[in-house]
């Protein structure tokens, strides 16, 4: 029975690499329906029985002692007693001496497991369903987007990410359309704190709504127009990143991430720049776009950074097109505020300059408790946030069709609200009022409903 | 006589007994944690009910200023409760001892933030005196005995049958028995007189003389008999004593503001962010602290506005100069924080029956010495005679020292080492004076989610915590890379708060923060990190 203790220890241990269970250290006091099954809670099984074997030792010695010192005094059953015990204690220290091996050993194969599941790398998904409803237009639903994430670092200096977006997940192209885009996927090499590299296809760092585009996190269901129309968002690209943090104290951080990308091309239109965003692989005049933006944050609760693009955007390599950004995120107890104010000029040769600018504002406060706490029995920390928004973008730019020079406007309220029960699931509800002067940006002069549901697991 | 065993609980002792039930202290055998079990006698249908009721109302608060509800249980036909088994004293007898203002003014944070905690989650405790009160060894309170509160819902101006005791009740339940969340106000204003005067305001010889000074007393100004009792705070129990209810302050709001201005600030500050951080899931975000509470979005308005005022770039440098200044007061360890050694004792509890003559409210207990050695039995209770009522566990917080890692105890990672020298902010405390009883270190389990890119702070609570720990983040049981500890700051033996740096990519999966010993040993199981999208 004893000799079989290790090998039930080693089955458990393989057991455990192979399911990728997470070992985490737990105490004796670690709840048995969560640990009852990893090799921790044998290590918390053995520990246990070590203080017992302990504390049955010292009392043991304890009693040695008093009847030591009755012997001298005592008759011959006493001393039996005497010896009996010393036997009795003997025991218990080999006892003593083997559990403590066993429980080394099997420190020994949780540091190599922990090691293992250190390097493997984590997955992790999110998704959305929308429902729209625009005034004018048939309702949709629409399963919008499902993404995997991975996320690895095998050596502490060494890490990758990677983003896999399934839109519209239906077949690829076809008839059903669809598509599969990389959206990211870097491989990371950290120098110092202060320097770090970064290759592979990047998420420019261009405004807040872009390097954090997750869509269950914003408590809108739509990007905000500028982030469609102005940046376009998602807006990946392949190239070479530069990236450092340099704490102040222990409260602030100052951010820095430059890039050279292939850059936008020359699809610069009066409704926006998402179609010249070019495909990977691809550099329409060989010019790299130079990208940036400069941060500072401290712990979750604000957040500011300013952004700039500079680069030659058409064939021949003459026109640059450059911009600059502002974006704000800042929290007041149960109040968030978020915006960003977006500004891009493409010279032109002959005619006026290409000018897009467009923010939004959106203000979002977050309930929790009363009610809620019976809507979302169960769960830990449920949300009901309240948000408005308001969105504005002008784009003068050439029709990509007639190139007739036009000036567009487009502006947007968004009112409604987020439901989260906890982290990973979010509903959420808007209704939005859009009103345009000439050509649309995105949503055109419509009103509608707007829902969905979200998920990040 | 006493059972050997109430469920599957070891009984180890008889702490009280009343007409209607009794309270034995009690050990679960598989955990080795000492519990108080809570029996009900007889067949009395009204009492069965409010016995469950009582456990229901218990078992849906998760507060740590409110006693705890471990189990549930039928013996036979007899139904039980198991409660956390709380040292210290109750408040009645500890307010008659010398306390300093400090110490009080933990108390009144405790007990307000308990009530409002209650009030949030639609309960009504209607029977707040001193001796539903249990102050505990390391100076903080805990509100017990829900045993004839009821569901705010509905209740707000339903009428029912007088439940109490006549000096802490409110006049309008006097009156026409509508009880509203201004009647716990009401009761804990009294509470709070009598904690700083040390008489209640309106006791009498008799119970009727009682209820005849609630209805027509105009209690003295508070300061008549407490000068030094800042004039603030006076004025905030005053004002929750007036006899319309209309006239009292809605919540707690008031009375925890003006403690902290008492304070000087950082003391009630502390305490509360210790109560943020609770013991269960729903806990950790208690009632929404009262605005006067709250000062830091204040400050963080102050900040946005001159921010936006001046431009991006003055934002930058104002930024920059904050930061090379102080990082964050370190909260002032309030005197009664401090662990000081304590008699075990139990208190017997106020009446479950609407019928039982406040006269007939038992009193405390077992001789005990406030800051004397720590006796050698787990208390004493001095039983209560028949006609006493059905007392109350006197609550827990029950060390577990099963549970707790010897010191002598082998590492299971002895060679785990920080990632980052933390800064070790270490808050003055009082050592817990000789004699004390050492409690080993533990945290509650708990899960934090953090995002990649940022920093956030990570309240660990537990007890027995320690300046000289120090924190590490692993990942399995080994170093993790990728997340980085800032700052540690020892706030009370209570609760550390560690400031962590999640980098850019960070694998996200899950992490956990355990406290090492000066020897490098791991002290404590860990606190669960989740790094998420």
């Amino acid at each position: 029975m004893k000799r079989s203790k290790p090998i039930v220890i080693l089955s458990c241990a393989l057991l455990f690499a192979a399911l990728t269970a997470r070992a985490q250290p737990k105490g004796r006091d670690a709840r048995p329906p969560e640990t009852s099954a990893t090799p921790d809670a044998r290590v918390a099984a053995l520990q246990t029985e070590l203080d017992r074997l302990r504390a049955e030792m010292a009392a043991l010695r304890d009693e040695i002692q008093r009847l030591r010192a009755e012997a001298v005094k005592a008759d011959d059953g006493l001393s039996a007693r005497l010896l009996a015990l010393e036997a009795r204690q003997v025991k218990l220290e080999s006892e003593f001496t083997r559990l403590s091996e066993e429980l080394k050993r099997t420190g020994d194969a949780l540091d190599q497991i922990s090691e293992g599941e250190g390097k493997r790398p984590s997955i992790t998904v999110y998704g959305t369903l929308q429902g729209v409803s625009y005034t004018g237009q048939d309702s949709i639903l629409d399963a919008e987007a499902f993404e995997i994430v991975l996320s690895g670092r095998p050596h502490p200096r060494l890490s990758f990410f990677a983003e896999i977006e399934f839109e519209r997940a239906a077949a690829v192209g076809g008839p059903r359309g669809g598509e599969v885009v990389l959206e990211q996927a870097y491989a990371s090499y950290s120098f110092a704190q202060i320097f770090s590299v970064r290759t592979g296809v990047l998420l420019v760092p261009f405004g807040n709504v872009n390097v954090d585009h997750f869509a269950p996190l914003r408590d809108v269901v739509r990007k905000p127009l500028v982030s469609y129309a102005i940046a376009p968002s998602d807006w990946t690209d392949n190239g070479i990143q530069f990236t450092g943090r340099r704490l102040a104290g222990t409260s602030w951080l100052f951010e820095y991430e430059a890039a050279l990308i292939a850059g936008l091309d020359s699809h610069l239109t009066s409704v926006g720049m998402r179609e010249a965003r070019q495909p990977f692989g691809v550099d329409n005049n060989g010019n790299k776009a130079a990208v940036g933006r400069f941060a500072i944050k401290r712990s979750t609760s604000f957040e500011t950074g300013i952004s700039a693009y500079t680069g030659k955007y058409d064939d021949a390599n003459r026109q640059r097109l450059n911009g600059w950004a502002a974006d704000l995120r800042a929290e007041f107890g149960p109040i968030r505020l978020t915006g960003e104010y977006d500004h891009f000029t493409a010279n032109t040769t002959i005619a006026p300059k290409t000018q897009l600018a467009g923010y939004y504002v959106r203000a979002s406060w977050d309930i929790r408790g009363g009610v809620l706490r019976n809507l979302a029995r169960g769960f830990d920390d449920p949300r009901f946030t309240l948000v408005a928004q308001y969105d504005w973008a002008r784009i003068d730019g050439p029709n990509a069709i007639n190139a007739r020079f036009e000036r567009n406007r487009e502006i947007g309220i968004t009112a409604g609200f987020a439901y989260r029960p906890s982290r990973q699931w979010v509903l959420k509800v808007n209704y939005e009022k859009n009103q345009i002067t000439n050509d649309a940006l995105d949503r055109g002069d419509r009103r509608g409903w707007l829902g969905s549901v979200g998920f990040v697991f | 006589m006493t059972p050997a065993k109430i469920g599957k609980y070891t009984v180890v002792d008889l702490l009280g007994r009343g007409g209607m039930g009794e309270v034995y202290l009690g050990e679960d055998p598989y955990i080795g944690r000492r519990v108080a079990i809570k029996v009900i006698k007889g067949a009395d249908p009204g009492a069965r009910d409010r016995f469950l009721h009582e456990a229901k109302v218990i078992g849906g608060l998760a507060h740590p200023a409110i006693v705890s509800l471990l189990d549930f249980d039928f013996s036979g036909d007899e139904p039980f409760l198991v409660m956390e088994y709380l040292k210290g004293q109750g408040l009645d007898a500890w307010i008659k001892e010398p306390h300093s203002l400090t110490e009080q003014l933990v108390v009144l944070d405790d007990v307000c933030h308990a009530l409002s905690y209650a009030h949030e989650s639609g309960v009504l405790h209607r029977d707040v005196k001193p001796s539903n009160v249990q102050v505990l060894p390391n100076g903080h309170a805990k509100l017990m005995d829900f045993g004839i509160a009821r569901a705010a819902a509905g209740k707000l101006t339903a009428t029912g049958s007088v439940m109490g005791t006549p000096e802490y009740m409110a006049p309008e339940i006097l009156n026409d028995a509508a009880y509203s969340p201004r009647s716990d106000l009401y009761a804990c204003a009294v509470l709070l007189y009598e904690m700083f005067t040390g008489a209640n305001p309106f006791a009498a010889k008799t119970v009727a003389a009682a209820l005849t000074n609630v209805l027509t007393l105009n209690p003295p100004d508070i300061r008549a008999a407490r000068p030094e009792l800042p004039k603030r705070l006076a004025e905030a129990v005053m004002a929750c004593l007036h006899k319309e209810p209309a006239l009292r302050p809605d919540g707690f709001g008031a009375l925890l503001a003006a403690a902290r201005d008492a304070a000087g600030g950082p003391p009630p500050a502390a305490i509360q962010e210790t109560r943020a951080l609770p013991q269960t899931p729903s806990a950790s975000r208690p009632s929404p602290p009262p605005k006067a509470a709250a000062p830091e979005p204040r400050r963080s308005m102050a900040r946005w506005m001159w921010g936006t005022g001046t431009g991006l770039i003055v934002v930058l440098g104002t930024m920059w100069a904050v930061n090379r200044g102080p990082v964050a007061p370190g909260p002032v360890e309030p005197a009664a924080a401090s662990p000081s050694p304590e008699a075990i004792t139990a208190t017997p509890g106020p009446s479950l029956s609407p019928t039982s003559p406040p006269a007939a409210e038992p009193t405390a207990v077992a001789p005990r010495t406030r800051r004397g050695p720590r006796e050698p039995s787990e208390g004493s209770v001095a039983s209560p005679s028949r006609e006493e009522p059905m007392p109350t566990p006197a609550p827990i917080a029950t060390p577990a020292p099963s549970l707790s890692a010897s010191p002598a105890t082998p590492s299971p990672t002895p060679r785990t080492t920080p990632l980052v020298e933390p800064t070790v902010i270490a808050t003055p405390v009082q050592a817990p004076p000789s004699g004390a009883s050492p409690v080993a270190p533990r945290v509650l389990a708990g899960r934090h989610q953090v995002r990649p890119d940022s920093s956030a702070d990570i309240d660990i609570k537990g007890e027995g915590l320690r300046p000289d720990l120090k924190a590490v983040v692993l990942q399995g049981r080994l170093p993790a890379t990728g997340i980085r500890i800032l700052r540690q700051e020892f706030v009370n033996s209570g609760l550390i708060r560690v400031r962590i740096l999640i980098e850019a990519a960070t694998p996200l999966r899950t992490y956990s923060i355990v406290f090492q010993d000066a020897s490098g040993a791991m002290v404590t199981q860990g606190v669960q990190v989740e790094v998420v999208l």
